[in-house]
């Protein structure tokens, strides 16, 4: 167990194997999740960290090692430490590791716990660049990512994970620190085979600081959790957050997001899709919620399911509690399928049937891909669609 | 061109038509006239292909082909056309990217080159200048958030650029104003030709005032019962249906 005090204190205690009684749980299979669990008790006891120059992306999380480009700008830095090291990282983002993430899952106290690797990433000034991750782990291990990642004030900048692991379980976990007035624009794509993805982000986001985040999940991971909590704690931030999910074959995607305003004007947007088809299964929660004292507050909230096949499985539930006056939020989510009338418009027109439900699902998922701009991308949702 | 014999159609086991008869020839224009209820809609969509009606009893054919026995897309392949009534509005498909890929699928079927962007665009905005539609028509998603006239403009645009042989226009002056009346039946008037038919289906004598029909029809009760020139609609405006009917 890691001993060190300012993310482990004296009377930590493991949190349970979560039940189905816990509603961000609900939609997993817990047997099988526990099963592999303890299958997978080994993990990658000695990972060697390799910098070279010559690698791309920017950092590859493998089975043999971590490889860090070396130098990626003056204004990026990356480091891998281990636990003991954290007390000689910088006093004001020291104090900050290990207290973004609270330890209220079993998951996320099992990654403080034991992880063996930190990878600290600073990010400052303004880059027009991309940093791209990539995490590969294909041995059949129980592996714990741990990553805290921070924007100085009045920086700019973007990064972009990959996740592709392969019949592994792997528990991530990310602390983001955005510090006032400095904009992150993070894309994390998921697309894994058979693999267990447990990944928790924690974002804290300062004074007029913006993040704008799109989750992209098209993997037939057996289960893909992506829990993403948000506190904006500075007056005026604001976080954007999109995600599309296309789970393959009988994959399980699990989103659960939620979104504390904790100061004034500040503002959240969700916007989520998915599209299910064969045997997969969804599930989207959010939940907005808006303390006391944060007038002037602005929170969106929109989900909608586009149902491609009668096997297919989704459930939606957008919250919302608000606790103040003067506020503005909206939310609401959708489940339907092609609709026949549209569909027959489009064909009286000479369109296929076929090429006429691509042409709505592509109407579909747009607006999410419109946020990341990537080309790559849309030909891998194009793929799946296939 | 269309040849309708003995059509009996139903929807959840309500008849809807019940023997209509109706023959068009090329470069013909046939208005169709009735109350509401009386199955004009129905038989514009059977003609387009829409599968929601049971095909009780009767035969379309089209050029000697069995109409009944192509798919949707074939039929429109194959130069049928309908302006919708209420036009669906389809967020996220561009408008113009569509009718490319309409106009482009169509080729495709008729073993014909596809159309280049620059040569649709060009073709694209001088229709929309013909119908008097602003710029924003380029991007704009398909009928998504129009107003019902830009809606019924935009069925034009359609027909402008498909270029079909057989044209249903299911009441596409309601709700016009008289402006938009007269560019609609300018746009019908320049594509008339010895090779094109239309079927104007429509309450008003109003666009009558715009067009030369050849003939005008009343359908009650699911059957064509009369049929005249253009005189017809104009006694039908002026006395009513029960009134021409009885007479």
């Amino acid at each position: 167990m890691n001993n060190f005090n300012h993310i482990l204190s004296d009377d930590f205690e493991q949190i349970k194997f979560p039940s189905h009684k816990n509603e961000n749980w609900r939609y997993v299979n817990l047997r099988d999740l526990k099963k592999i669990l303890s299958k997978s008790q080994s993990t990658i006891e000695k990972h060697n960290i390799l910098k070279d120059q010559n690698i791309e992306p920017d950092l590859i999380i493998n089975d043999e090692a971590i490889h860090v480009k070396k130098i990626i700008s003056n204004e990026v830095s990356i480091d891998v430490i281990s636990p003991d090291q954290i007390k000689n990282v910088n006093p004001s983002i020291k104090d900050k590791i290990g207290n973004i993430a609270k330890i209220d899952d079993f998951f996320v106290s099992d990654n403080t716990s034991s992880f063996n690797k930190l990878i600290l990433i600073g990010l400052d000034g303004k880059l027009d660049f991309n940093i791209n991750i990539d995490i590969n782990i294909s041995k059949d291990v129980n592996f714990k990512n741990r990553f805290f990642i921070y924007s100085t004030s009045k920086s700019s900048s973007s990064i972009q994970i990959n996740f592709h692991n392969r019949k592994s379980l792997v528990n991530s976990l990310f602390e983001f620190f955005i510090q006032d007035s400095s904009n992150l624009k993070l894309i994390c794509v998921n697309n894994g085979k058979e693999s267990v993805d447990i990944i928790n982000y924690w974002f804290e986001i300062h004074k007029n600081a913006n993040l704008n985040a799109t989750f992209i999940s098209l993997g037939s991971e057996k289960i893909l959790k992506n829990d993403i909590r948000v506190d904006l704690v500075g007056k005026s931030a604001k976080a954007d957050i999109g995600g599309l999910y296309i789970p393959q074959l009988n994959a399980l995607v699990d989103y659960n997001l939620k979104i504390n305003h904790l100061s004034k004007k500040t503002s959240s947007k969700q916007f989520f899709r998915g599209i299910l088809g064969e045997y997969s299964r969804a599930s989207f929660t959010g939940l907005v919620k808006i303390e006391e004292g944060c007038s002037e507050s602005k929170s969106e909230q929109a989900n909608n399911n586009l149902l491609l096949s009668d096997k297919a499985f989704i459930k939606s539930d957008p919250q919302l509690e608000i606790y103040c006056d003067e506020v503005e939020c909206s939310h609401g989510s959708t489940i339907g399928q092609f609709d026949d009338d549209t569909l027959f418009y489009l064909c009286s027109r000479g369109i296929s049937k076929q090429h006429a439900q691509k042409l709505l699902l592509e109407a579909f998922y747009i607006d999410i891909l419109n946020r990341i701009n990537s080309p790559k991308i849309k030909s891998m949702v194009e793929n799946n669609l296939v | 061109m269309l040849s309708i014999k003995n059509l009996h159609v139903s929807v959840k086991k309500n008849k809807i038509l019940k023997g209509l008869n109706l023959d068009i020839n090329q470069g013909e224009l046939h208005v169709i006239m009735g109350r509401n209820g009386s199955g004009k809609s129905t038989l514009a969509n059977v003609i387009a292909g829409q599968d929601n009606y049971s095909i009780d009893n009767g035969e379309i054919s089209y050029f000697n082909e069995n109409l009944l026995d192509m798919e949707v897309e074939e039929r429109a392949a194959k130069g049928v056309f309908m302006s919708f009534q209420y036009p669906v509005e389809i967020p996220g498909i561009n408008n113009a990217y569509f009718l490319r890929s309409a106009l482009n699928s169509q080729n495709k079927f008729n073993n014909k080159n596809e159309i280049n962007a620059p040569d649709f665009m060009k073709e694209y905005k001088k229709n929309m200048d013909h119908l008097d539609l602003d710029a924003s028509f380029l991007s704009r998603s398909l009928n998504d958030g129009f107003s019902g006239g830009e809606k019924k403009r935009n069925e034009m645009l359609q027909m402008l650029m498909l270029k079909p042989r057989l044209c249903i226009l299911d009441e596409t002056d309601s709700g016009l104003d008289v402006d938009a009346l007269a560019i609609i039946s300018k746009s019908i008037q320049a594509m008339r030709s010895s090779k094109r038919s239309f079927v104007i289906i429509t309450h008003y004598h109003r666009i009558l005032e715009h067009l030369d029909a050849d003939h005008v029809h009343i359908l009650s009760n699911g059957a064509i019962v009369k049929t005249g020139d253009r005189n017809l609609a104009l006694e039908i405006e002026q006395n009513g249906f029960k009134a021409v009917l009885s007479s």
